[in-house]
This record gives structure tokens, sequence and C-alpha cells, in this order.
């Protein structure tokens, strides 16, 4: 069982410019893999991602709008027998922070699942990695009302029985201790916020799942994960948890210091998914950083996970461009990414690269 | 339930009936694992009971047989040794029981201290102010700790802004960070139980934070009500207003069952909160 854990004495010995470079994620040790190839995404398996406009909370809208979307995405096709929406709840945050997916989001996919498959057991999971009380977690975030309303369960993945999945091709961890009921379910739904990371550049539903990793094994926060370096962890885990669907809100965003300390950016859409890597290339794209510059997915080329998105559009004409998102002060190098050009992108990957080399 | 005698009697009932075949506890109802910490706070929940001497031994000898090779433990039996060491200690102290078990517990805490930043969560990672103060009161508990500011200086060393403390590290972000009080309850147990002689003004401080946080309604729920008020029996403030609505607050929302929600490690703590606050 010593795979679950990792010798964190080499990564004290860094110098701390060091540990800073490894935990971004820069310390990438594929010298001969072709990233450029994150450029054009050509020559990937493709999945399906459709974004709407959505301007507001209303539920009705956000209801009609998940209609359209899930339709676009035939999820009728599923069969299945339980669903587990994974919010990512890392803090006790009113809905006014900005920091977790909003309350509406959650109660109009439960009600939009329900139109398409009926009366069925569906759970909303989380094993939030700052807060320990379950019960604040979910009075503050507004949660509560929505479970208490449409008569559905909350498990705290902190406190599930765990069981011990093998990483094949691990770049972090060997095995993971995963809480049962996401072990056990047949229809995972990754349901996070559109923001900015100070880690990994953008959180979006690869990083939730990070909330998948119960903190009464990995700690408040999930300290051992952390310290491998995010990125590397969040593309393990999405080999091995495997979301049939992705929903991001991006009606209030976040930029800048995300994850919680950021600054809120109107955005308006919401976007779905049927894989998750490709529901974030979307996002990152929207939010014009170029995923050629964010290391969470070079970890995903050299693990063979990348999907190149089919992007199913239904914005109006004049709002299908991205946005300029502020990226988080540390990982200032995203800075007008997608302004430069290919040739500037490859040389600034080239000086990253170099930079975590040392580590 | 008719007075805390009463719920307490029910609550030991409900801890020993949740008890897995194994002698461990899971954190619910619903959990087929045991746990370390769930184990550990319920054991310290039955210490004294004299119904339970059986309970506690089963309880012992789960943890005898979870303790790992390099004499630590962790909270689910078979991963490497972290922080549940600490709540093992604790429990083993408070029982009275075992004392070479809980010292061989103390030589694995002294051994993974990480320099300048005292107990991570896990071997080898940096320091928190939770793991930290759990090791401060396991050291305290088996009179290791000898006067040994250095810890406490750390742990004040993790506080926000607002005088409480958080899972961050606060000083390391430079920006100003939110306490929670469950954090900031677990801090002041340590700090409190440390018998280190501190400023009065210091203490005065860390407790104001708290009692803020009760008026402002931010202690309203189980886990940190329990923590709250053993924080505040702990600072000798067991018999103020806020301590008395504290302890009216907890006792009346347990269930008729003898347990909070089926939540044994709320239950245990709960539990512990209120027999403490009968001491006075």
């Amino acid at each position: 069982m010593d795979s679950i854990s990792q010798p964190f004495e080499k990564l004290i010995l860094l110098t701390e410019k060091e540990q800073a470079a490894y935990r971004v994620g820069l310390s990438f040790p594929e010298k001969n893999l072709d990233l450029t190839r994150l450029l054009h995404l050509e020559c990937f398996p493709t999945a399906n991602v459709a974004i709407i406009d959505c301007p507001s909370y209303e539920a009705h809208q956000i209801q009609e709008k998940l209609s359209v979307l899930l339709d676009i995405l035939n999820v009728s096709q599923f069969r299945p027998r339980r669903i587990v929406i994974k919010p990512a709840l890392v803090e006790a945050k009113l809905p006014s922070n900005n920091v977790t997916p909003h309350p509406n989001i959650l109660y109009s996919l439960v009600k939009t699942l329900r139109s398409i498959f009926g009366e069925m057991p569906i759970v909303i999971a989380e094993a939030s990695g700052h807060e320990r009380d379950s019960e604040l977690l979910i009075e503050r975030t507004k949660i509560r009302d929505v479970i208490s309303d449409l008569r559905i369960k909350f498990i705290d993945l902190n406190l599930d029985d765990v069981v011990i999945v093998p990483v094949e091709s691990p770049l972090t961890f060997k095995q993971f201790a995963i809480p049962k009921t996401v072990a056990n379910s047949d229809f995972i739904i990754s349901l996070a916020k559109m923001k900015t990371h100070h880690r990994t550049g953008v959180t979006l539903g690869m990083k939730n799942l990070m909330g998948c990793l119960p903190s009464s094994i990995y700690g408040f926060p999930k300290n051992k994960a952390h310290w491998m370096g995010i990125s590397k962890t969040i593309v393990d885990l999405s080999s091995v948890i495997k979301p049939q669907l992705t929903i991001i809100d991006g009606i209030d965003a976040m930029e800048g210091d995300g994850p919680i300390y950021g600054t809120a950016k109107k955005e308006n859409i919401l976007v779905a998914g049927l894989d998750v890597v490709a529901t974030d290339i979307v996002l990152t794209q929207i939010m014009n950083f170029s995923p050629l510059l964010i290391p969470k997915f070079w970890y995903a080329l050299a693990k063979g996970i990348m999907v190149n998105p089919n992007l199913i559009d239904e914005r109006p004409v004049d709002k299908k461009r991205p946005d300029s998102f502020l990226p988080p002060p540390n990982i200032s190098w995203l800075y007008e990414s997608n302004l430069k050009s290919e040739s500037e992108q490859i040389y600034f990957l080239g000086k990253l690269l170099d930079e975590g080399s040392h580590c | 339930m008719k007075n805390l005698n009463q719920l307490i009697e029910s609550v030991v009932r409900f801890l020993r009936e949740t008890q897995h075949n194994d002698g461990g506890w899971g954190y619910t109802t619903e959990n087929r694992q045991s746990f370390l910490e769930p184990t550990s706070w319920t054991l310290r929940a039955l210490a004294g009971n004299s119904s339970a001497s059986e309970t506690i031994n089963r309880g012992i000898k789960f943890i005898k047989i979870s303790q790992n090779e390099d004499r630590g433990w962790s909270n689910l039996p078979g991963l490497p040794s972290d922080i549940t060491t600490s709540h093992v200690i604790l429990a083993l102290s408070t029982l009275g029981l075992e004392e070479n078990l809980a010292n061989e517990g103390i030589r694995w805490l002294l051994l993974h201290e990480v320099r300048k930043s005292g107990w991570g969560w896990c071997k080898g990672s940096d320091g928190f102010a939770e793991p930290l103060s759990y090791s401060i009161l396991a050291l305290a508990s088996t009179n290791c700790l000898s006067e040994n500011e250095r810890l406490i200086d750390l742990l004040l060393s993790y506080q926000c802004h607002d005088n409480g403390w958080n899972c961050h590290v606060p000083n390391i972000h430079e920006k100003f960070l939110e306490s929670q009080p469950a954090l900031t309850a677990i801090s002041v147990i340590a700090l409190f139980n440390s018998k280190i002689n501190l400023q009065n003004d210091i203490l005065d401080r860390v407790v104001k934070r708290l009692e803020e946080d009760v008026r402002n309604g931010n202690v309203s729920t189980t886990y940190t009500r329990a923590l709250v008020l053993l924080a505040f029996c702990k600072a000798g403030r067991s018999s103020s207003a806020v301590s008395n609505n504290l302890r009216q607050a907890l006792f009346s929302s347990a269930d008729s069952n003898g347990s909070w929600q089926n939540n044994i490690l709320w239950t245990a703590m709960g539990c512990v909160a209120l027999d403490q606050f009968m001491m006075g």
C-alpha cells in the first residue's frame, strides 16, 4: 500500500523556486514527445462538447438550456443505474462568492436528468478539500436547499468506504484510494465552475476529480496530491475516473487569482461534454489560453488520454469568440497566450520546459 | 431526551451498537470499513464508562492490529502511517491504557516532525494547523511536550489575521484569509492543553474570536459546535452564556437514537464535548 504514498522527502530537498515550478507541473520528463500536437489537436479521438449562452441563474432558464445541451449530446442513449453528480465544492462559500457551482445549476440538472431518465437514484457526492464540516459545506453553498427540495442524498466522500484502484502507467500514484460511491457508479457527472487556478492554470472538469480523493486519506487540503503536482495527479485521476458527462457553470466565471480569491467574470455560458479532457480544452480556449502552455494537457498527451473536442456551438454568432481571462499571477506566462503566434508559443514552451527541467 | 446524563447514556449505547466486528468504527453507520480517526474519538467518548469496558477492549485490539511496522498508524489500516497516529495516542492516553503503545506512537511522531513546519497530513509533507494541533495534544497528553514553546510559536505563526486558524498556511499566502471556527477550536484546545505560559492577551484574543464566531452564527453544525464547546471548556469558559447556549444547541440537535445524524465521528465528538462541559 506504500504506492498510494510517495517519497515526499526528495521534494523537500528542492529549492523554493524548484518546488514552485514542480507544483505547477513544469517538471515534464517526456523530452521526446511532440507537444506541438496540442496546437491543432489533430489525430486524437473526438468527443462532442456543446456550448450554449445562458445569461442568468434563473432555474427555469437553466433547465431549458441544459435540456438543449443534453439533447445535443444525446445523453438519453445512456442507461444509468445510479447517477453520481460530483459538484466542485472546495470550500464552504456562499454562491455569491463565485467559488462553487451555483445551486440552481444543480437543481436544474437533477430536474433535467429526471425528465430524461425518469425517477432514478441520483446522489450528490463530494470530498471537499478545505472543509471537514460537510453540514456547513452544504449549508453555505446552498446545496442543502437543493437536496431537501428534490429529496436526494448528499454523500460526504471524505467519510465513505474506499477501494484501492490501480493506475495504469502512473505519472504520480501507482494506486488511488477512491470512495466506494464513485468506484461503484456507472454514471458520473463532473459539475465544475469555470475558473482560473493558481496551480493548474484552469480549474474545470478534470481538476474537479480531485474532489473524489477522500481527505480522510489524502488530508485537508489534499496535500499528498498537491505535492506530486496537481496537473499530473488530475491526469492520472482522469484515467481512472471517467465522467460520462462534464458540465461547466460558466455563467459567472472567475479570473485572476483563482480558484478562491480571483475576481468574478460574467461569461454567460453553460458547457457540457461527453469527455472531460475535450470539455476542458474547449473552456481553456474560450478563456483564451493556449492548451500548449497548460501543463495538464502535456501530461494528458503523454498519458494518451487527449481527446479532440467536436464543438457544437449554440451561441449567437456574435458571441462565438474567445474572451480574455486574466491568468493567476504566478502563472503569468498564460498572458495573451493565444494572441501569440504559433512560433512564439513554441518558443515559450521551450522556455517553460527548460525551467521545469531543473526540478 | 430529558437531560445531559440521559443523552450521554444513549450516545454510549449508540456507539456500542455501531462497533464493527474488528473492534473499530466507521465514520458513519453506512461504513463497512473501520477507520482509526473515528475509532480513536469513540474510545475517548467511552473513556470512564464502566458499561463500555468490553467495547473499549475490542477497540484497543483493533488499534493493536492496525499498527504499522514503523509503529505509527494510518487512518485506514494498511496504508502508510500518518497524522492519525496522534489521534490514537490521544485515545490511549485518555483511557490511561497501553502506555507502551502510546509511547511507540510518540516516537513515530517525533521522528516525523517536519523541520520548520511541524506536522503535515502525511509523512514528509508540509505542516498545517490541524495536524500540528493534534500532535501537540498527543505530546501533551503523554507529558512529552516538556515546555516546548517552539511548537506553540509555530502554531501561532499559522494564525490568520482575524486571530483564528484555517486549513491553509496563511503566512505563505500574501492575502487576508478568513479563519474557520472548527480549525480555530482545534488550535485553541491545543494552546490551552499545552500548559505553556502564554500571554493572557493572546489567549483572550483567540477565545474572543470563537465567541464572535458563535455570535455571528458561524457555529451552527454538529462538528463545529462540538469542537468549539470543547475549546470553551478547555479555556475555562464552560460557565459563560455563550458556552451554555452552545451546549443547549448541541444537546437539542441530537437524534432520539443518541446520535447526531448517524455520524459516528460527530457523535463521539459531541459526547466528548458534553462530558467535558459537565465536568466544568
